[in-house]
């Protein structure tokens, strides 16, 4: 007997793909009405503002997920629409979030984020619902979100700040409390839900003294229970719950040319899983970080010093660390002390900082000898704490560097290092060329400390040329030999390229056209001496059209291939596998 | 459904965007530590917040050129805001960076993105245009070689002696 009609209706609502097509055509006609009907409607609210932004992105193609298998289909979709309402010293705000799936991890989410309403009026500040902040350098406390690595430490709770005069010292506080469900993608394979209560609060004290621009005294403090899944349900172990309290003390002066930043962050973790004993126990750790700055007129430069000592482990335990309770949690995240760079291909050779245990330098400047010259160097070191023996009757020794407070370049310690120089010249108003020098080595592999891998980029080439006010010229090319004694090069090519078996040439060359209020084109074209890429290929075209509609929306649309590599950013890194096929995004400001 | 009627929420919500915006009151902190309102730059004339970071090369690209533009109407009431997006790992580098630059314009620290988030950005370069009242004229993303010919026209239109040539009018 045939269905009746509305029956076949209901039947046809619950399949997922008819339920899933309804869903997007009812945000497409929602978010397509916003930009059609809005101008046309009006709310003549006195001291009311609203504000969207929609950022929308699709991709399909073919990505290669593991190394030596074919590549598989890959389609994604995004979409991030954020409002926000003010009314007076009010305002609040929600995010419509759209994954189906996520481009990285290939999540699938449909609904409201981020949610929040808050008050500000003279000292007084009140947020509730997702808050984020950080204490002093975020050695203890650093909440933040970062959708392009699909980081996330947020906290659903309360956030109150609070600053006050009293007698010549400025005094400011804030407190907050909530909860986190943090989703840790370290493994792509094996994505974990570590989950937070957590409570904390800072108090600063700034002087007004004569011999200082500005000083500040604070100190912090944070207390967070969690659970942290288990390893193996399979085989019975239980998930682990921990303790943690971090109290902090932070310095902050600033003088006319000089500013000197320290700050100390503990952590003690009670009942922590220790699994070289398998129980419970205690655990005391910490962190210091430190910065000198000098800046005058046509020079600038910071010297800054990190000895994050969190959860120093064997190399068994840095295997297993993300498991450990003791290790710096997800709310914490200290300065990294690397250059992020902005060239290609020296992005691909990144240090993922070790926040459990790293000891290291950074010096980074600027010089301007000329109005039109700036010379920017940048030098960066570090190394874990110990290495480790383990002798015929399987004990096992912690050998300690051989300087107490520097890090160490022998392997046994995982050493990094970072050389930078480059030169940017001015020759009129937006036309600029930058030639530029890189030589990085890390560790391919913190837990094992042996096999370090080496990156020499030169030239870094890079510039823009203004045709005239509205057209522009861009280019970009870049040369890199990587050193790893895993890879395999193409033997065959010119010694300029490959001078040795375990080293691989790369090549980027980029040109591009822009108009300004129009949008632009570029092309890339990327070639590699490696004969053992993930993907397979040796060489990679993409081409990238952007198209601007007004002065606040932008669609980019782009199609080829894409090496993939790591992203990174505060010293978490992500891997990007290659794509090959087409992108399109598009960012508007309503 | 109830996500549906969620998103039906936003078709009022984008109306309500057309409407005049101001600048929002949100404290950053000045290169050398010191707490500020976004607002007390409001008031002397066309304001432009310029949200930047020492990563971004457009961004850089944009102040480049803005700086010039501040340097000969500052003295007309133009203000040029640069509020950088840097976090916390960089803060310390700003300062050597604006004045290595010669950068005249008052830089202030945003490293949690209060500001950006409260001005509902999405990524920089971001910035915007706002009256000696207050009122958020228009908002800029994005920064290719010539963008700043219709930024600078606006700022001469918005210019307290442009609107005392068009007959003392609030540049509304």
């Amino acid at each position: 007997m045939p269905m009746p009609a509305a029956a076949q209706e209901s039947n046809l609502l619950k399949i997922p793909a008819v339920k899933n097509l309804l869903s997007y055509i009812t945000a497409f006609v929602v978010i397509a009405s916003a930009y059609i009907l809005a101008p046309s409607l009006s709310f003549a609210q006195q001291n009311v503002s609203a504000s969207v932004n929609e950022y929308f992105r699709y991709g399909a193609g073919d990505e290669v997920q593991v190394y030596g298998t074919p590549a598989v289909g890959k389609k994604y979709l995004e979409n991030f629409t954020t409002t926000q309402l003010t009314m007076g010293d009010f305002n609040a705000g929600f995010r419509y979030q759209l994954y189906d799936s996520a481009e990285l991890y290939g999540q699938k989410f449909n609904g409201i984020k981020d949610a929040f309403v808050e008050y500000s009026k003279d000292s007084l500040y009140v947020r509730g619902g997702r808050i984020f902040g950080m204490f002093g350098r975020g050695l203890s406390l650093n909440l933040f979100e970062n959708t392009s690595i699909y980081y996330d430490s947020g906290l659903d709770g309360l956030k109150v700040a609070y600053n006050k005069s009293l007698v010549g010292v400025n005094v400011d506080a804030t407190a907050l409390a909530g909860v986190m469900t943090f989703t840790d993608f370290t493994d792509p394979n094996d994505i974990r839900m570590e989950n937070y209560d957590l409570q904390a609060g800072q108090i600063g004290f700034s002087p007004q003294l004569d011999f200082l621009n500005n000083s500040r005294l604070g100190f912090g403090w944070v207390h967070a229970t969690g659970v942290l899944p288990s390893p193996a349900p399979q085989f019975g172990v239980p998930d682990d719950s921990l303790n943690a309290t971090l109290p902090s003390v932070n310095f902050d002066a600033t003088t006319k040319d000089l500013e000197w930043y320290i700050e100390y962050a503990g952590k003690r973790t009670d009942n922590a899983y220790r699994p070289e004993n398998g129980t419970g126990g205690n655990q005391w750790s910490g962190g210091m970080y430190s910065s000198l700055s000098y800046s005058h007129p046509g020079f600038g430069a910071t010297l800054e010093y990190k000895d994050y000592h969190y959860d120093v482990v064997d190399y068994n335990g840095q295997a297993n660390q993300i498991f450990l309770s003791t290790k710096a949690l997800p709310f914490q995240n200290a300065p990294t002390l690397y250059k992020e760079q902005t060239y290609t291909l020296v992005t691909r050779v990144q240090h993922p900082v070790d926040f459990n245990d790293e000891v290291g330098f950074q010096l980074d400047g600027f010089w301007s000898p000329q109005d039109n010259v700036t010379v920017n160097f940048n030098a960066a070191c570090a190394s874990q704490h110990y290495a480790y023996r383990t002798d015929s009757a399987g004990n096992e020794t912690a050998i300690p560097r051989a300087d107490t407070w520097l890090p160490d370049f022998n392997s046994a310690y995982a050493p990094y290092y970072e050389g930078f120089l480059e030169i940017e010249y001015d020759f009129k108003a937006d036309s600029y060329i930058k030639i530029a020098f890189d030589r990085t080595s890390i560790p391919s592999a913190n837990a094992l400390g042996t096999t370090p891998e080496s990156s020499t980029a030169f030239p870094l080439f890079k510039g823009e040329y203004a045709l005239s006010r509205e057209w522009g010229l861009n280019w970009d090319f870049e040369n890199q030999w990587i050193n790893n004694p895993e890879t395999h090069s193409d033997t065959t090519a010119p010694k300029f390229f490959v001078p040795n078996a375990s080293t691989y040439f790369s090549q980027l060359i980029s040109l591009g056209f822009t108009r300004s209020s129009i949008g632009g084109l570029t092309a890339i074209y990327e070639w590699s001496t490696q004969t053992d890429d993930i993907s397979g290929r040796r060489n990679w075209f993409l081409v990238e059209g952007t198209i601007r509609i007004g002065s606040a929306n932008t669609i980019i649309i782009s199609d080829g291939e894409e090496r993939g590599g790591i992203r990174c950013s505060n010293g978490i890194c992500r891997y990007i596998n290659p794509f090959s096929g087409w992108r399109m995004t598009l960012s508007s400001q309503l | 459904m109830k996500k549906q009627i969620l998103l039906l929420l936003l078709l009022p919500l984008a109306a309500l965007a057309q409407q005049q915006q101001t600048v929002p009151d949100v404290t950053l902190q000045t290169t050398d530590g010191k707490s500020v309102s976004l607002r007390s730059y409001v008031g002397k004339g066309p304001l432009q917040i310029a949200f930047w970071a020492l990563w971004c090369e457009p961004c850089k690209q944009e102040l480049k050129v803005m700086s010039q533009v501040y340097d000969s109407l500052n003295k007309q009431g133009y203000t040029l805001l640069g509020v950088c997006e840097d976090n916390q790992k960089s803060m310390a580098k700003v300062r050597g960076f604006a004045s290595a630059k010669g950068w005249n314009f008052p830089i202030l620290l945003d490293p949690n993105g209060d500001a950006l988030r409260k001005l509902n950005g999405l990524n920089i370069p971001f910035s915007l245009i706002v009256d000696k009242e207050g009122n958020i004229k228009s908002t800029h993303i994005g920064y290719v070689a010539g963008d700043e010919v219709p930024v600078e026209k606006e700022i001469h239109e918005l210019l307290p002696q442009a609107n005392a040539n068009a007959g003392g009018g609030t540049g509304k």
